[in-house]
């Protein structure tokens, strides 16, 4: 059977609290079995290279980044992480794609 | 399968970046064969405005609602705060909602997005 998806997006910046309950709820997913899927966009692209970040990344989850939204805050696209950043298409995949979409906004 | 999308945007484009920023989302989901609606709550109506000059990245967001009008059957606002308060611009089709009808449109949707 295949694995359940579930991706989410967050659009704000590490102080919000959306940012601890996406990583939160990413950890329980993976450890469910569940495929996940984080799209960083606006400021929440301030949240690539934190730490929880980086070890959801080495725990499987997919991490991308809006490329422009990156380049509009000066934050590097080349990072050796495993962040990839990308365009709204790809969000539009992962819209289309999951079993549930969640955003926090 | 076409995805239901709506964008929610409540933010105030005088104030925050936020406004063009969902109608960027809007107009990138929507050029991807999504069903997009945009619902435009408070001040956010002002996006629809001639007052496009005075908002945060205003410019980016004429673009983006010039290329966006192209795919939407109308933009949606809330009746009880644009009629009083906001002259719209004739260049966009506007649909007025009550709350009770904006609340049956975000129901409906597989994918909901606020600004």
């Amino acid at each position: 059977m295949p694995k359940k998806k579930l991706g989410m997006m967050l659009s704000t910046p590490p102080a919000d609290k959306n940012s601890a309950m996406v990583i939160s709820l990413a950890n329980a997913a993976i450890l469910e079995g569940i495929e996940t899927y984080i799209y960083l966009i606006d400021d929440g692209v301030y949240n690539i290279g934190r730490p929880e970040m980086n070890a959801l990344e080495d725990a499987g989850v997919r991490l991308f980044a809006c490329a422009y939204g990156a380049q509009q805050r000066g934050i590097p696209i080349n990072s050796d992480r495993q962040t990839i950043f990308a365009g709204l298409v790809t969000l539009s995949d992962m819209i289309k794609g999951c079993d549930r979409f969640i955003t926090f906004n | 399968m076409n995805t239901k999308v709506i964008i929610l945007i409540q933010s105030n484009p005088i104030e925050s970046h936020r406004p063009s920023e969902g109608i960027r989302m809007a107009l990138g989901l929507a050029a991807c064969n999504h069903l997009v609606d945009i619902i435009l709550l408070n001040q956010a109506s002002l996006l629809l405005s001639n007052k496009i000059e005075y908002l945060v990245d205003g410019e980016n967001a004429q673009k983006y609602l010039a290329e966006l009008k192209e795919y939407l059957t109308a933009f949606f606002v809330d009746k009880e705060t644009v009629e009083e308060t906001i002259n719209l611009s004739d260049e966009y089709k506007v649909v007025s909602l009550s709350r009770h009808e904006i609340a049956q449109k975000i129901a409906a949707a597989a994918c909901f997005v606020r600004f």
